[in-house]
């Protein structure tokens, strides 16, 4: 366990920045709730939206059902931006999980210390989960808090919490399949030049494919290539859990890091 | 006991060249040298042999156990020095050291301060904020934790000031008289010729060969550096000279074998500017190893 200890301390720090930073746009953006629950403002956005097409609104997550002045529509859009940054973390925390000890070199102590490759991966992969668990657990507690504070009187205090439950449980979800895909590609690469970029790639061409897929009905299949739609906080408030894609989910998670332990095990280290 | 064993071990890459039927020998207690130039496959040879990267070709063994398959069971016992510290430069000194005694159970408190003591490591630094020098002493520290076995450093020398190689010098010593094995590398054989009881010598990948220094001091001659207007090539030729570089105005550097009175008096017969007799020292018989391996191709 020490090289969990280790790891945890030494990502606590960029993980509290990640949380103070998606704590306060949470904030920022429930605390906007009740001038958009105003009668006014409502016709506003209404206005506007109708003049938007039907396509347009679809990429966004928005349907003709979508109420803003209701706290949970008003909550799974604006949140879903915060799903994005989650999803971007847990697959930066996954690519930089291997490589970067052979990049900054950092591997010449850890391996000639008796360890098995297979626990190296073992212990930072569950380093990086109890890290974006902590990230999820501290942003919810934000969004139960500020939420609490604007909520209306007529929302029970209980439907709160079980819908924050399930957008950040998918929330958790979506981060660790881009981790594990992230460690994946950590275990492949051979430096972590570009890291971040790739992190951020790798989820927006997947978001790429779920909006084509929303639009075009021909190419509907690509958004099984999107794991973002698979736990779009709208769709889970509306649907809860839809199990094909949790089985989608945990499909690519469990290839992933069987392949990275394939890997990983006859990798020669790029030192 | 055989510490290291290899058997034609071979590391080939698609584009650079690794290393080529590697047979090297270490026997307990010894302290052996692995010389040879930079981009030679020393450090390919000890990452190999550390299992960071996987070998294409033989075979090796350290205490009895393959490399590849045993790895774990083997760095139990081995302290390892790279030629560049890189370790994790946000972090204090004291918190690698405790980080690099948690990978072994059998290490005390007080055995971990007597050595970060004994180096007198700054603990509360954090790596980043460590001359080239103090990274080595805390990457000599952290690989003397365990109180190992076999000691392998690559290139220890690289960065360190003369008064600092002298420490790890006695270090190195020291762990020898304990019984302990140390396998280093380096550029530069005379900066370790003192230490090592064998050196293996390799080039472009290959063992060219394996000296043992007290047998080789013993056999070793005159380096003879002299200039004279008198004397040609022919005349050094014929005092069974080795000559190891010349120049236009005719200036030499040769090797003599024989009584240093009978050069004395050879030499008296003609006019000599400048003359310098030293003793051989291992270095020009490593760079004739070499030269000698051009001339061959």
């Amino acid at each position: 366990m020490n090289i969990y200890k280790f790891e945890f301390k030494r990502l606590l720090k960029s993980c509290l920045i990640w949380s103070v930073v998606c704590g306060m746009m949470i904030a920022l953006f429930m605390s906007l709730f009740p001038s958009m629950a105003d009668m006014g403002m409502q016709e506003l956005v209404n206005d506007k939206m109708s003049g938007l097409s039907v396509d347009m609104l679809k990429a966004f997550n928005i349907d003709a059902g979508t109420d803003f002045s209701d706290i949970f529509n008003y909550m799974a859009y604006v949140i879903q931006y915060i799903a994005m940054a989650s999803a971007v973390y847990g697959a930066i925390l996954g690519v930089n999980s291997l490589i970067k000890e052979e990049s900054q070199g950092t591997i010449e102590f850890l391996y000639s210390k008796p360890i098995k490759r297979g626990k190296i991966v073992s212990y930072k992969l569950l380093s990086i989960i109890s890290i974006y668990f902590l990230y999820i657990v501290i942003i919810g507690a934000t969004n139960i808090f500020v939420c609490m504070a604007v909520k209306p009187d007529n929302v029970e205090l209980m439907d709160l919490l079980i819908n924050i439950k399930i957008v950040y449980m998918g929330m958790f979800i979506l981060g660790l399949v881009f981790m594990f895909i992230g460690m994946f590609i950590s275990a492949l690469a051979k430096s972590d030049k570009g890291g971040i970029p790739i992190s951020i790639g790798i989820f927006f061409v997947s978001y790429l494919f779920g909006i084509i897929g929303k639009l075009k009905e021909d190419f509907e299949f690509l958004k099984y290539f999107s794991p973002f739609d698979y736990y779009a906080p709208g769709d889970l408030l509306k649907n809860g859990f839809e199990m094909k894609y949790v089985i989608i989910g945990i499909c690519i998670m469990i290839v992933s890091i069987v392949s990275t332990y394939l890997i990983y095990n006859r990798k020669d280290m790029n030192i | 006991m055989k510490i290291i064993e290899t058997k034609n071990l071979t590391k080939s890459y698609k584009k650079n060249r690794g290393i080529e039927n590697i047979n090297i020998s270490v026997n307990e207690g010894e302290i052996y040298g692995f010389i040879g130039p930079n981009g030679a496959g020393k450090s390919t040879t000890i990452k190999t042999l550390l299992n960071f990267i996987y070998p294409t070709g033989g075979s090796a063994t350290i205490f009895g156990m393959d490399i590849v398959k045993d790895n774990c069971k083997i760095k139990e016992s081995i302290g390892y020095v790279p030629s560049e510290v890189k370790y994790y430069d946000t972090v204090k000194v004291k918190d690698i050291m405790k980080y690099a005694q948690s990978f072994y159970p059998n290490v005390s408190d007080e055995e971990l301060s007597q050595i970060c003591t004994d180096l007198e490591l700054d603990m509360e630094k954090k790596m980043e904020e460590l001359s080239l020098g103090n990274k080595k002493k805390v990457a000599i520290a952290q690989a003397l934790v365990q109180n190992p076995k076999l000691l392998i450093l690559d290139e220890p020398t690289n960065g360190l000031d003369p008064l600092m190689q002298k420490k790890l010098f006695n270090i190195l010593v020291k762990e020898k008289e304990k019984g302990n094995t140390v396998f280093l590398s380096s550029h530069n054989l005379n900066e370790v010729q003192s230490l090592c009881d064998r050196v293996a010598v390799i080039k472009e990948g290959k063992i060219i060969d394996v000296i043992e220094l007290e047998k080789a001091t013993k056999t070793l001659g005159l380096k003879v550096t002299l200039s004279s207007k008198d004397i040609n090539e022919e005349i050094i030729l014929n005092l069974d000279g080795k000559i190891l570089n010349k120049s236009n105005n005719n200036s030499f550097v040769f090797l003599y074998y024989k009584d240093a009175n009978s050069l004395v008096k050879e030499l008296s017969k003609y006019t000599i500017d400048e003359l310098l007799i030293e003793k051989e020292d291992l270095e020009d018989t490593f760079l004739n190893y070499y030269e000698n391996k051009e001339e061959d191709k």
